[in-house]
């Protein structure tokens, strides 16, 4: 039963804590072992176990030391594997994390933070993708991640339908977005200006964020004390991303109850003109589709709705920090090891097999060079990682996300009629920023 | 005994303490790592829980959710076994097909049916063809908690089957014969004859299976995801979205004690109410 579970998982933890207390973890410094977890991919799944392979190999002949590869399938397998190993001392000695959960772990204390010589040992914080650093720490004097991969958002679009409607080159501001989606949208066909995916459970906070910086708001002040979900600002990012579909009616009505896989078919179908919001990881799909030779990547726009220009305190926010972190557990004694394995894995070499190989973007710097010149499809999104705008960095931050979603969620039967009501928006918002703000306030007791 | 009571405490007492005392702790991602001294702060989880927090509609939904699924799933399942009682052709062709969807594992039943609950999908293209409408987004808003009880219903009314299958099995055929010598139409032998022998098996199963519907966590996540639409925001999901994914496992471990105070009260009630903690003397008196 469920409800009866939550005690025995703590129990578990518990447990586990007093044994690890005892044992110490069982790999000691002269210990020929370094325990990482990874995240599965489900694109690609043979080929990152190939990639690990070869990656042990590499690794053994550098340190003469084994790499033991553990593996989880989703975020919730991965906190659940972070709080036991947290709570009971002992797990993995290397963690890659989101870039979004960074902050949660930073929070835990769970991961050492990297001194001047940590970095100096894995080649020094000018190897990386200036940008990509953004979610290594609060700041750089507490950093625990290093960037591993990176995943900028922007959008894509169909060069042939462009073409066809005369239009020379991919917008750069939403007004002309929404503009552009009008003049593609043809109803009767069935063939809409963009696809969009209000059902996805990681999306549409982005869109919320992005319209919210864009217009010169925040979404946690930026002394990190107050939580603003129930601003004006934040509301009329929630504002601007139903009206999408409920105003500019440029959005297909099915996209209510689409999740990003859903988009990108229609995208690839050729029944959508634009898809904002995707990343490299869509290049397979898209090659594999009726739409391979005919689509482009472009940035985000960077002007909120409704403005020819960003307001004071508009923030060219088209992309948040988005990738892969590495961090190093606190309780390894491995430490040597673990700064090895990271010094290995970011190297120009590994990096350019690793993008090769999985699809995703460099964060070595010298290495995202040669993926742009090799990749010029690939170029408007190393750009907009050149501008990507880190989230906050709070523990607080899951509150916000899922705050964010479930905003979306709660209003996709109203957006289904084709209307919303600001007043409920405005009640879920306020509701989530209370959550965001217990957070806060708890994170600085 | 002593080793029975040894594990009875390791493995129910000593969680149930922990999950008590969790409830007393700010236990979250800030105190995680020292969890041993997270601030004890008393009642506050269990005041906010009760309070501030969204579980009275959650819990709220999962006993309206319980107690409709079970409702729906009996007769089926009733009716079920009754078919398959007698000789019939293919007997255990029948029985083993009445079992699939109860065998499928629930993450795997979760996903095939958000596929089938697509605008798109099958369902909604059957409900086209019969004239039923069929353009319903079920996986958003009010609709969402119909076609969880729908799919619920369909993955579980087996264990009904099940339970009463194995009451009927226990039944006299000579029960049968005497009815059938005093004229009886089919119901009224399955009103006089089969449902008063039934009454132990289904009971438990009844009790058994409104347990099992509260604490459903697998489907509902799977189906919906989390965050989930209000109309299925049941318990569990609530209480693993709460523990595990926003971290406030001090507020989460709170939900789960009240969840379980709160249910074992009706449970004890009906428990006594049917006589099945009863000793065999004493219920057959």
């Amino acid at each position: 039963m469920f409800i009866g579970r939550i005690g025995p998982v703590a129990v578990l933890a518990l447990l586990l804590a007093g044994v690890a207390a005892c044992g110490g973890g069982g790999t000691g410094t002269g210990g020929a072992q370094l325990r990482v977890l990874v995240a599965t991919d489900p694109q690609y799944p043979q080929e990152q176990r190939a990639w690990l392979d070869r990656v042990k190999q590499q690794f053994k002949a550098k340190t003469g030391a084994d790499l033991s590869f553990e593996t989880f399938a989703s975020a919730g397998e991965e906190q659940t594997k972070i709080q036991t190993s947290i709570v009971s001392g002992d797990g993995p000695d290397v963690y890659h994390l989101g870039t979004t959960f960074t902050p949660v772990a930073y929070a835990t204390k769970g991961f050492q933070t990297l001194s001047e010589a940590d970095w100096q040992k894995i080649g020094g914080r000018d190897r990386f993708v200036p940008e990509s650093l953004g979610m290594s720490g609060p700041d750089p004097a507490h950093q625990i991640g290093v960037p591993v991969s990176t995943r900028p958002y922007g959008m894509v679009y169909n060069t042939a339908m462009f073409r066809a409607a005369g239009i020379a080159a991919p917008p750069v501001a939403w007004d002309e977005f929404i503009a552009d989606a009008t003049r593609l949208t043809q109803p009767a066909a069935g063939v809409y200006g963009t696809a969009l995916d209000y059902a996805d459970p990681y999306d549409p906070w982005k869109f919320v964020w992005m319209f919210t910086l864009q217009g010169g708001g925040r979404l946690v002040s930026d002394d990190l004390r107050q939580a603003r979900l129930d601003s004006p600002e934040v509301a009329a990012a929630v504002g601007d991303y139903f009206d999408l579909l409920t105003r500019h009616h440029v959005a297909d009505p099915k996209s209510v109850g689409w999740r990003s896989a859903q988009a990108l078919a229609a995208f690839t179908a050729g029944k959508a003109a634009m898809l904002p919001m995707v990343t490299p990881n869509a290049v397979p799909a898209l090659e594999g589709s009726a739409v391979k030779g005919q689509y482009a990547f472009a940035p985000m726009p960077l002007v909120p709705p409704g403005a020819a220009s960003r307001p004071p305190g508009g923030l060219a926010a088209g992309t948040i920090v988005s990738g892969d972190n590495i961090a190093i557990a606190s309780y390894t004694r491995q430490k040597d090891l673990a700064l090895s394995y990271l010094d290995l894995i970011t190297s120009v070499d590994v990096q350019l097999d690793y993008s090769q190989t999985l699809g995703v973007l460099p964060a070595n710097a010298e290495a995202a060079r040669r993926q742009a010149e090799a990749h010029p499809q690939l170029a408007p999104l190393i750009a907009a990682e050149r501008t990507a705008v880190p989230t906050t960095f709070t523990g607080a931050w899951s509150d916000a996300q899922i705050g964010l979603t479930n905003v979306v969620t709660q209003s996709l039967p109203a957006l289904t009629n084709g209307a919303y009501d600001p007043a409920a928006v405005q009640r879920l918002l306020a509701d989530a920023n209370q959550k965001v703000q217990s957070s806060l306030s708890r994170q600085g007791r | 005994m002593l080793p029975g009571l040894a594990l009875l405490g390791l493995v129910v007492a000593l969680p149930f303490l922990l999950a008590v005392w969790m409830g007393f702790i700010d236990l979250d991602q800030y105190t995680l790592r020292d969890w041993l001294g997270a601030p004890f702060i008393g009642l506050a989880n269990f005041v906010e829980a009760l309070t501030t927090s969204s579980m009275p509609h959650s819990l709220w939904l999962s006993v309206s959710f319980a107690l409709l699924t079970t409702a729906i799933a009996t007769p089926i399942g009733l009716l079920a076994a009754l078919t398959v009682n007698g000789r019939v052709p293919a007997r255990g062709l029948v029985r083993s097909l009445y079992l699939v969807p109860y065998v499928i594992p629930q993450f795997a039943t979760g996903s095939l049916w958000q596929v089938l609950l697509q605008p798109d999908g099958a369902v909604n293209k059957v409900l086209r063809a019969l004239g039923l409408g069929g353009s319903n987004e079920w996986l958003i808003g009010p609709p969402a908690f119909w076609a969880l009880v729908a799919v619920d219903v369909w993955a579980s009314w087996a264990f009904i089957y099940l339970m009463a299958l194995s009451g009927l099995q226990t039944i006299s055929t000579e029960l049968y014969e005497a009815a059938d010598l005093d004229g009886v139409s089919w119901w009224q032998k399955v009103r006089y004859v089969v449902l008063p022998q039934l009454r132990g098996p289904l009971s438990l199963g009844l009790i058994l299976s409104t347990l099992q519907h509260f604490n459903n966590f697998t489907l509902p996540f799977v189906l919906f995801g989390s965050p989930a639409p209000e109309a299925v925001n049941v318990l569990p999901v609530n209480i693993y979205q709460t523990s595990f994914q926003v971290f406030r496992f001090g507020l989460g471990a709170a939900m789960s004690v009240l969840a379980l105070i709160i249910l074992a009260i009706p449970a004890w009630l009906y428990l006594r109410g049917v006589r099945l903690d009863a000793k065999p003397e004493e219920a057959g008196a």
